[in-house]
């Protein structure tokens, strides 16, 4: 318990003396989970929608492989990620590895499959008629989908702050495609592990209390989205 | 059709789905201001005729021509399913408030600020449901819901309105209530109307002519005192009483 009141007061020190490293680190795992989950935002809510709305061949393989994308290890899509980027990889030419766009581009990986397959369920679960309904209010194919979003938009809020969640607490893709470098792309969680493995528990702990409020804070506000302009 | 001019012509409609045939109407007419019952057992393809005629399904082959103008229902139909609406058996609102749902159709045709609030207020008015309008959707009875699905419709304005068995959920005390008030609209607006329905109390009140289908075929097709009188169908004598 001595360890967990040492952490709580080391990130409430760190916190109010404005540590420019911590504040650093925070704020780049804002920016890089924020990135990373706005653009599997774009991708996985649109491409899921697409999913959910259209009959094709395969349809069921590819929701299965959507579903399965939603539990690959975050260190799997790391080391994807870093084939892909490394020197003699196919955007090697790009040198990108062990920067904050490589973080970004590995946590788009993780969190693209898990908001698009909430998105094909939300879509799937609204009533088949609906959309008939929609088109018979005289809607374009267009604000038929905007509407449809609309209806679901609890679960595909819901989706997005699961994207968001997996993404900023995960550590295996930033440690692999970002190397943790001090003031360049070392994140919250690589930070916490490297402070834990050196025996600082304090610090690790205070890290990641930091990341636990930085989490809270972004998911209350979505919440906030999310439950706005509902009528009783 | 009687009286006016036709406002819809269909003519060799076919729709097969799984290689079966589900509906083959040779000919149909609505006239201006006529309410058209479709009749018949289940499977009898009266929902995939409407959804025809909505727009909603590209038969096989057919041709609609409303107002005297060609519409193909193979192509870009927005323009047309503008002109008319669909209400459903079950109401399918929308997870907002009662005033929102009965918008929804009127934003989608760019219509905002005063003159929205002014069409959406009537349409409450006129199916008595103007107490409900800041209430969710997902707090009101059956027949309240079916209320505001046929307020939306009618806040359009539409030339005509397709209702598919649209009080089948509500008991018989609320249905007998809301036939009244939508008879009561139908002739205020003076829309054309085309309803499916397993209720012969329901057809008598609303509808100037009867279409009965059985197996995606028209077996019987006039007034209902003319159906009354003569049964071409044991459907038909069975849904008049003999």
């Amino acid at each position: 318990m001595e360890l967990l009141f040492d952490g709580i007061a080391t990130a409430w020190r760190l916190l109010i003396s404005l540590d420019r490293e911590v504040l650093s680190i925070t704020l780049l795992s804002l920016k890089v989970s924020a990135l990373a989950t706005l653009i599997s935002m774009l991708i996985g809510v649109l491409g899921g929608t697409a999913i959910a709305l259209s009959r094709f061949p395969g349809k069921r393989l590819v929701v299965s492989l959507v579903n399965t994308g939603m539990g690959v290890p975050p260190v799997v899509a790391g080391l994807f990620v870093t084939i892909m980027l490394w020197r003699s990889g196919p955007f090697g030419q790009f040198e990108i590895l062990y920067t904050p766009t490589a973080i970004v581009i590995a946590q788009t990986f993780i969190a693209t499959p898990l908001v698009m397959g909430i998105s094909v369920a939300a879509i799937q679960n609204l009533p088949p008629a609906l959309r008939l309904q929609i088109l018979a209010l005289g809607a374009s194919r267009l604000q038929m989908v905007w509407l449809l979003l609309l209806e679901a938009r609890l679960p595909l809020m819901a989706a997005i702050m699961a994207g968001f969640g997996g993404v900023v607490s995960e550590v295996g893709a930033s440690m692999m495609v970002g190397g943790n470098i001090k003031g360049y792309t070392r994140v919250l969680t690589t930070a916490t592990v490297m402070e834990s493995g050196r025996g600082n528990f304090d610090t690790a702990l205070a890290l990641g209390l930091i990341l636990l409020v930085l989490s809270f804070g972004v998911n209350y506000l979505l919440t906030v989205i999310q439950q706005r302009q509902r009528p009783r | 059709m009687i009286g006016n001019a036709a406002m819809l012509e269909l003519e060799g409609l076919f729709v097969k789905r799984g290689g079966k045939r589900v509906l083959d109407l040779p000919l149909l007419t609505l006239a201006e201001n006529e309410t058209l019952a479709v009749i018949g057992p289940n499977g009898a393809g009266k929902s995939t005729l409407l959804l025809s005629i909505a727009g909603l399904l590209s038969p096989d082959s057919g041709r609609l021509r409303f107002k005297g103008k060609a519409i193909d229902l193979s192509g870009n139909t927005t323009a047309y399913r503008r002109r008319l609406t669909m209400v459903f058996q079950d109401p399918l609102l929308f997870d907002c408030t009662v005033e929102e749902n009965v918008a929804t159709g009127l934003r989608i045709r760019g219509i905002g600020g005063k003159e929205l609030h002014r069409q959406v207020d009537l349409a409450l008015e006129r199916f008595k449901i103007t107490h409900l309008g800041r209430r969710s959707a997902r707090a009101l009875s059956g027949g309240e819901a079916q209320r505001v699905a046929l307020a939306r419709a009618f806040a359009l304005q539409p030339e005509l309105v397709l209702m598919d068995e649209p009080f089948n959920a509500l008991d018989p005390l609320a249905r007998r209530v809301l036939v009244d008030d939508l008879a009561h609209n139908l002739h205020l607006a003076g829309t054309a109307a085309i309803i499916t329905s397993h209720d012969r109390d329901k057809v008598q009140r609303l509808a100037n002519r009867v279409l009965v289908l059985d197996k995606g075929r028209p077996v019987q097709y006039g007034t209902v005192d003319e159906l009354q009188q003569k049964a071409h169908h044991p459907f038909v004598a069975a849904f008049f009483g003999g």
